[in-house]
Order: structure tokens, then sequence, then C-alpha cells
């Protein structure tokens, strides 16, 4: 009969040399100091900085209500190189005026290249009638102005292996800026598909980055712009508005769509795309920004008893507790925010999660299309400040914003 | 002294805790339950390290690495059950009756089922004859577990060790590749178990026959399985147990510095230079960052845990691949959680290959099989995994990281077409790859690895446990998580977390 299978060849006694063995290796082992960064970290502070300071270099009015900033890495506060990025990535801008701290995202519209060699990255903002940091930059940033930015973010970027090889651009207003950024790294080959973008404006004077496109289409057979003018009939220009009859006139066989504009204009492609049956993964929006007019989104509890106009906020961070007075209109984000109150903020429409905070006790609404947390989070009631609106006095458990 | 310093100084508290991996709420629910006031300093904006998940689209993709493996029912509960029932933190757990798929192409093909009885048939019928030497095996992972548990015992004696558990310290002494050998099982068999190398992270000729065992025993015996709500549901519950016994946890608050004074730890610095005091200190962090960079250059370093960490490699990295695909699991014909490809039979050789380029080792994952709601109907998700190459990472320059990351990921998904038969590719509608460099982001980790420090002969699980008292350095100042005693592992940092708990409590009663 074979013998049962057994240990008995190793001896027991093994075990005590172990000990000896281990003492041996640390005993031979240098006493020297251990490394304080490692080379992958290296990289990842590189592609991923909390924050870049910048100088403006230079800027671009295209009207009135329409700047182009360009920063330089502003070495006096030890950003020499700004970080690479995709193209149709966002950084954040920090802003703080008037007792508040705003933070804003805005897409690149610069290309990656430029910012190689301690070079440049370049944002387009618009006018938001009302809007508190758009008025501010607009009206106040000037040439050799500091400005605090964050490293690059987002999910509004081109994956070979998931996209179509060619993209449907469809922008609206300053919508076109991460267009901008994808049609430049086409021509530079940091990019590689076919655009074929339709960009919307009023009137031709609207269109922002004109003389840009042209020539990124005169160097590269891969980028195609189609100006669609709502307010103007001109030659060259298709006129009206994007719809799905004038995609498929220019679309392949197989396309992706990327879509960036105001909250409207995706209400309405949504609709026209219905018409012509992409499944899901073909479409992709920039982020949506930011909700207001809570009672008016459409599942607005309706029969919610009145909120008053004005909430109270009790917002513990890092053990201390401040108390702040709220308008029930504003976004919990936006009411920490005009309180001075430097809270973690990036994508502001729900998605990033970065704002994730806790809510220790009252009621939030967050509309349902803003809704993007992980699914224990609503068990263990974290939610997002950026979409979410007061219903009740709140006590809120926020973490600083990093920087 | 430290009330002269410029910035902020905060209350102080019994124990500050760095980090807010596995192994640190661990650790801070445990000494938080003991009346300790405790405060858990995070520098990421989530708990949870790599046992953590995130939102694309319309997928909450799990990160965590991989399942937990020792969960049990809650009538022969796990020791990971156990722990969490013993907090009272409330988990709704899902078991998963497969251990994995292994596919070595134009070799293997083959599943395993959990359960001792189906495990051994099914050894026995792929490799015939090897039932005895498996049932051994399985026999020594149960007895290993008996024996841990009494040589911890403060009466524990060492004629019981040396007698009744003497195939504890054999096993403890040998390497999975002297262990198998001895006892008989077919070098087919060897390579068919040795497949969990890769979640231990060390090859067969390295790592003791002790681990090997009581892990594949765990599988088999206890089932592998995952929390419904993704182990960001672990964290929270954690969390939620820390404060309900009345402590704090802080996030985007980084540690920068751990103050020593009289080689004794007295407090921390945050990053926005507020400085915080406390009894003891417990660092979920690698050793090499807390002797490398977490203490002032003039304060000198113990000379064995530098030494130590000198003698030491730090552990392999991973490369992470999540993918929602928008058909389910069903159409696609994915059916096994787990599918493991190994490029050879040989561990050894697929060890050596552990890099993101070879693929020695590729583990695909479904969650779908254990909990087919975890994303929307009609879709599913996949998460791969392969080992890292930091000597190659380290050499990337940021210009050229997506479009290596693009070549990656048309890589990978080709591999796993054409070792599965599965076609993916043209489902994919959200993708996301963690190199890294991604893991150097949210873990901030040497080199971005999740696995602490490599395992080896000498600095095994029992060479770490039985020397960890005479290894510490500062006084009050204790480490757990990944590279801790009980080595890596998503289980095992609980279990290391709620050690460094319990003598941090010890600390405190003899301070008193």
């Amino acid at each position: 009969m074979a013998k049962a299978p057994n240990l008995h060849s190793i001896s027991p006694l093994r075990f005590q040399k172990l000990k000896k063995i281990r003492e041996e290796e640390i005993r031979k082992a240098a006493a020297a100091p251990l490394p304080k960064v490692f080379p992958v970290n290296a990289l990842s502070a590189a592609l991923h900085p909390d924050r870049q300071y910048g100088i403006i270099t230079a800027v671009k009015s295209w009207d009135a209500n329409c700047k182009s900033f360009t920063f330089s890495p502003d070495t006096s506060r030890g950003t020499t190189q700004f970080a690479w990025f995709q193209a149709g990535a966002y950084i954040c801008v920090f802003l703080a005026f008037d007792g508040m701290t705003l933070t804003r995202p805005y897409s690149i519209s610069s290309s990656p290249r430029e910012t190689l060699n301690g070079g440049t990255c370049t944002i387009t903002v618009k006018r938001v009638p009302g809007g508190l940091a758009s008025n501010f930059m607009l009206d106040h940033w000037k040439t050799g102005d500091q400005v605090t930015l964050s490293g690059p973010l987002g999910e509004f970027v081109y994956l070979p292996i998931r996209d179509a090889g060619t993209v449907i651009g469809l922008a609206g207003g300053s919508g076109i800026t991460p267009f901008h950024a994808f049609a430049k790294s086409i021509v530079e080959e940091d990019e590689d598909f076919n655009l074929i973008l339709f960009y919307g404006s009023r009137t031709e004077k609207d269109i922002l980055f004109k003389e840009d496109f042209d020539l990124y289409q005169k160097a590269s057979d891969k980028i195609k712009v189609v100006h669609v003018l709502s307010d103007e009939d001109k030659e060259g220009y298709e006129h009206g508005f994007i719809t799905a009859d004038l995609i498929a006139r220019y679309a392949p066989e197989q396309y992706s769509v990327f879509m960036c504009g105001p909250a409207g204009m995706y209400k309405f492609l949504d609709q026209e795309l219905g018409k012509l049956h992409l499944e899901q993964k073909w479409i992709r929006h920039e982020l949506q920004g930011e909700v207001h007019n809570a009672s008016a989104q459409p599942d607005y509890p309706a029969n919610h008893a009145k909120v008053p106009d004005t909430v109270q906020i009790t917002v513990r961070i890092c053990g201390n507790v401040q108390t702040l007075q709220a308008s029930s209109s504003d976004t919990v984000l936006q009411s920490l925010e005009k309180n001075g109150i430097a809270a973690p903020a990036h994508c502001r429409s729900g998605e990033c999660g970065w704002c994730r905070s806790r809510l220790v006790s009252g009621e939030v609404f967050c509309p349902k299309q803003m809704e993007h947390r992980r699914a224990a989070d609503a068990d263990y009631h974290y939610f997002h400040p950026c979409c979410s609106f007061p219903m009740s006095d709140l006590e809120i458990e926020i973490a600083p914003e990093k920087g | 002294m430290y009330d002269k310093q410029e910035g902020d100084i905060l209350e102080r508290y019994d124990v500050i805790v760095i980090g807010a991996g596995n192994g640190g709420l661990s650790a801070a629910v445990t000494t938080a339950q003991a009346g300790l006031k405790t405060l858990v300093l995070e520098r990421h904006n989530l708990p949870g390290g790599s046992a953590t998940s995130f939102v694309r689209g319309r997928f909450e993709f799990e990160a965590a690495l991989h399942e937990l493996c020792d969960l049990g029912t809650s009538e022969h509960p796990g020791t990971v059950r156990k722990l969490f029932e013993q907090y009272g933190a409330d988990v709704d757990w899902r078991i998963e009756q497969k251990l994995f798929h292994l596919i070595v192409p134009n070799d293997l093909d083959l599943v395993l089922p959990t359960g001792i009885e189906p495990f051994c048939a099914k050894m026995e019928e792929l490799v015939p004859g090897c039932e005895p030497s498996v049932r051994k095996l399985l026999d020594l992972g149960k007895l290993a577990g008996e024996a841990q548990s009494y040589a911890m015992k403060p009466n524990a004696s060492k004629l019981v060790m040396m007698t009744k558990y003497a195939d504890f310290l054999r096993m403890a002494s040998c390497t999975t590749d002297e262990g198998m050998e001895a006892i008989g099982m077919p070098k087919k068999a060897q390579n068919i178990l040795n497949t969990y190398w890769c979640y231990l992270g060390a090859a067969p000729d390295q790592l003791d026959f002790l681990t090997t065992c009581q892990m594949i025993y765990k599988y088999v015996y206890y089932n592998p399985g995952m929390p419904n709500k993704k182990s960001h549901n672990l964290s929270l519950t954690l969390e939620s147990t820390l404060r309900k016994s009345g402590g704090e946890i802080w996030y985007n608050s980084e540690v920068v510095q751990i103050l020593i004074e009289n080689n004794s730890a007295k407090g921390v610095v945050l990053k926005n230079g507020k400085t915080i005091l406390a009894k003891h200190i417990i660092a979920d962090c690698s050793p090499a960052a807390v002797y490398g960079k977490m203490i002032a250059d003039d304060v000198p370093r113990p000379e064995i845990p530098l030494r130590l960490a000198n003698a030491r490699s730090i552990a392999l990295e991973l490369e992470t691949m999540y993918i929602g695909l928008n058909r389910s699991a069903e159409e696609l014909g994915i059916d096994t959680y787990s599918t493991i490809i190994m490029s050879d039979e040989d561990p050894e050789v697929t060890f050596t290959k552990s890099n993101g380029t070879d693929k020695g080792t590729f583990i695909a994952n479904c969650l779908n099989l254990i909990i087919p709601d975890s994303s929307p109907k009609g879709t599913c998700t996949l998460f791969l995994t392969t080992f890292g190459d930091s000597s190659f990472w380290g050499k990337v320059k940021p210009e050229d990281y997506y479009k290596i990351k693009n070549q990656r990921m048309r890589d990978w998904v080709d591999y796993y077409e054409k070792n599965t038969g599965i076609t993916i590719r043209p489902y994919i509608e959200e993708i996301a790859y963690a190199t890294p460099a991604t893991f150097c982001r949210y873990l901030n980790t040497p080199n971005g690895t999740p696995y602490g420090y490599q395992v080896t002969y000498w600095d095994n699980i029992i060479s770490r446990l039985t020397s960890m008292d005479k290894e510490t350095g500062y006084k009050n100042l204790r480490i757990t998580g990944a590279a801790a005693e009980n080595i890596d592992g998503y289980n095992l940092c609980y279990l290391n977390g709620n050690i460094q708990g319990r003598k941090t409590i010890k600390d405190a009663e003899e301070d008193r």
C-alpha cells in the first residue's frame, strides 16, 4: 500500500533557522537612507498635479463676451512645466474675490503639444449672463496676472479601442474649445481619427477659431468642419440648426458622436440623434454643466412641502464647524463657495465625484440626470454638493480642497 | 516643544491612523471601539485604497484586487466575515461557487469548483493519481489555521507546537515547491494549484508552503465572494462603525510628516501645515515611505527597520483595465467570474515574465457572475489584470503616456479575445486603464505597488509574524497595511489592521 502523503522529509527544526536567516538578511543590508521619490511616482506627479500655477501671457478678445487666456508656467510659484494631457481634457480655475472662493472647469482649447518645454496652455471663456466666474475673468484678468489651476481632468477624450474611426463633433458656442484641441492634435499627430465637426454659431462673426480650423482642414485630410449658422443664411455655410438629416448627409457608415455645448443644445441634439438609432456607446457628451433652478427640473418632488427661500447649512470641515445661510435655489456647492469655503469641486456636473460629501442631517434634491454616485455612497448618505439642492436645513461634512 | 511651532495645533488624539486603506480602517475601528479617541487622516477623498470603485457613464467599476477568499457562510464564517461581524459592520455578502477558469494556450483549459469534494474529484480527473496529495494539501491548510490560532495564545507551548503542530513548522520553513514535492504532488497538479501564486505575488520557489496551503484551503472550503455593493461598501460600513464609536475621518488630508521626539512618535504634520498631536500613531503606509520621506531628515532612523527596508524589494506593480460592455455576460458567452490565462504552465516562467508587455499572467474578472445586477441590465463589466513593470513606466515620458495606454488597450483586448474565443471589442462602451502611474496617483505607494514588499522565503508571513515585535522602530508608531505581517491582500489587510489596532490598545494600557 502506498504511503499516505506527508511532510516527514522536512525537519520541523528548520523552522528555528528561519529566524537566523531573516536576521542575517537584515544584518547584511545597508543602513543607507531610503529613496524619497520612485520613478513611477514621479511620472504620476508630472501627469496629475493637484495644482498648476500660471501667468497670463496673452489675451485674445473674440468679442466683448469671449476671450482666450493663454498661460505660461509660473516658475516663481514652483510650476516649471504644465502637465501633458489628452485633447478634450479640462482644467479648473481657482478664483477668490469678494469673499467667495470659486472653482470652474474649462476645456483646454490649446493642444497638449503646446505645453512641451515649458510651453503654454489656453482656455477660452465666454460670458455667462449673471455668471460669477466668467464675468470676473472677462472683466479683470489681464496679461501678467497670476492664476491658480488644477491638473488636467475629464473623460471627454478619444479612445481608439472604444470609439469609431470617425468622430462626428457637435459643438455649440464656446463648446468648440475641446474640438480645437482635438483638431490641432490630429494635425500634430498626437491623435489619430477622422473628425467631422458640425459647429453651430449664430452668425459668421460669432465663429471662434475660424482661421485655425481653416488651416487645420488644409493641413490634414482627416479634418472637415461644417459651420452651421442659425441666424444668418450665407454662401459656404449651412443654415439653421444641427439636425439628424444634416449629420446623415456627411456621416460615414460607422461613427462616434462627441458633443459639447450648452444644456439646451444637448436636449435638442439628443432628440435628433434618436432618429439615427445609435447605441449609447457611440454618443459621448462633455460635462453638462451646472443645473440652476431646482424646482424646474422634471423630477423635482412635486408634493414636497415648500422649501424656504433661505436655509441654514452647518458645515463640518476637519473638526471645525461653520454655519451659513444659503439660498435654496443654489446648489450646496454654490452656497459653500459664496461663503468663501474652499470646497472641493471639479466637474460641477455630478460626474467626477470630487466634491463627494456626507449629509449628516437634512434633505437634498439631485436631478436624476446628474446622479452619478457610487451605489454604496447613496446608502451611507454621501452626496455630490455640485448638483444637489437643499430641501431643508442641512448639516454636512466636507473635505477641504487639496492644494 | 510643538506648541512653539508655526501653524495651527489642534487637539490631541489618543490614536492617529495615517491612511484609510483596508488596514487603516480596520485598525481605526479596533482602537475606537476600545474607547480610544481615534482620527483617520486620508490623502485621497475616498476610503479603501485599492478596495474602491469609480463611476464612468452608466457603469460603477469595482477596483478591488480582487475578491475576498475566505468568506464562508454565516454558519461557518471565514476570517473576514468573522472580523466584520465582530466590528458590528453589516455587509450583504455574495458567494462564488467556482474558483477559476485556467487557460494555458495550447495546453490547459479547465474550470475548478469550490468545495473539498468537488475540488478533489476535479483535480483527480485532470491529473489522475493526484488526489491523495491534493487532500493532504487541503488538510495542511486546515491545520495551518488551527496551529496559527494556537501559536498566538499567550500560553502556547513549544512542545505542543513540536508535536501536534510539527507539520505547521514544516510548512512554515519550506517553500511551496519543496512542500508540494514532499507530499508527492504530480508536477501538473502543482502547476494548476500554483495558479494562485499570482494572488500572492511571489513565485512558488520563494513562497512558503504554509501560505499556499492556507490560501488554497480558504478558497476551496470557504469560497471566494464579494460585498453586494462593491468593496466601497466595506469601506463605508467600517467608516460608519468608526463614527459610531466616536472616531473621525478626514479626507483630502495628507500627512507629510510624522513628528518624532526622543525616539517616540508625537504627532503628524498635514500638507496644509497643520500639526496634530497623538499618543499613538498607526501608519497604513509602506515602511519605505515612513522611513524614507515621512520623518524629518535630521531624525535618526531606527537601525533594524532601516536595514530591513533596504533588504526588501518593492512588490510587483499591477496594470488593470476596466471595461463596461453593452451586452450581458450571457450574450457574450462569459460564464466564469475568474478567468486566468497563464502564458506557460510553469508558474516560475510566468512569474519572471510578469510585466505589462509579456502578459505572463492575465486575469479577467466578470463581477456579474457573482452579482448579476452589478451593472445595468443588458450590460456587464470585465476587469483585466496583469503585472506591471516599473522599470518600463519609470522611463515613460508624459507625452508618450496616453499613446502607450491606447496601444496596450488594443493589445489586451486582442489577447483576451484570442485566448477565450469571446468577442468583446465591438461592445466596449466604457474603458479605463490603470497603469502603475495611476496606482501612484490614488495609492501613493512606491512605484504604485498595491502589494507592499515582495514576499520571499526569508520574508514570508510566518517570518514576519514571529519577528514583528523585535523589528519595531520608534515608540508609539506602528505600521500596517500591505507591507505588514500577514503580507498583502484584500482580506489580509483587514487582519493586519486589526493586529496593529489591538497592539496599540495594549500600548495604551501600558501607558496608564
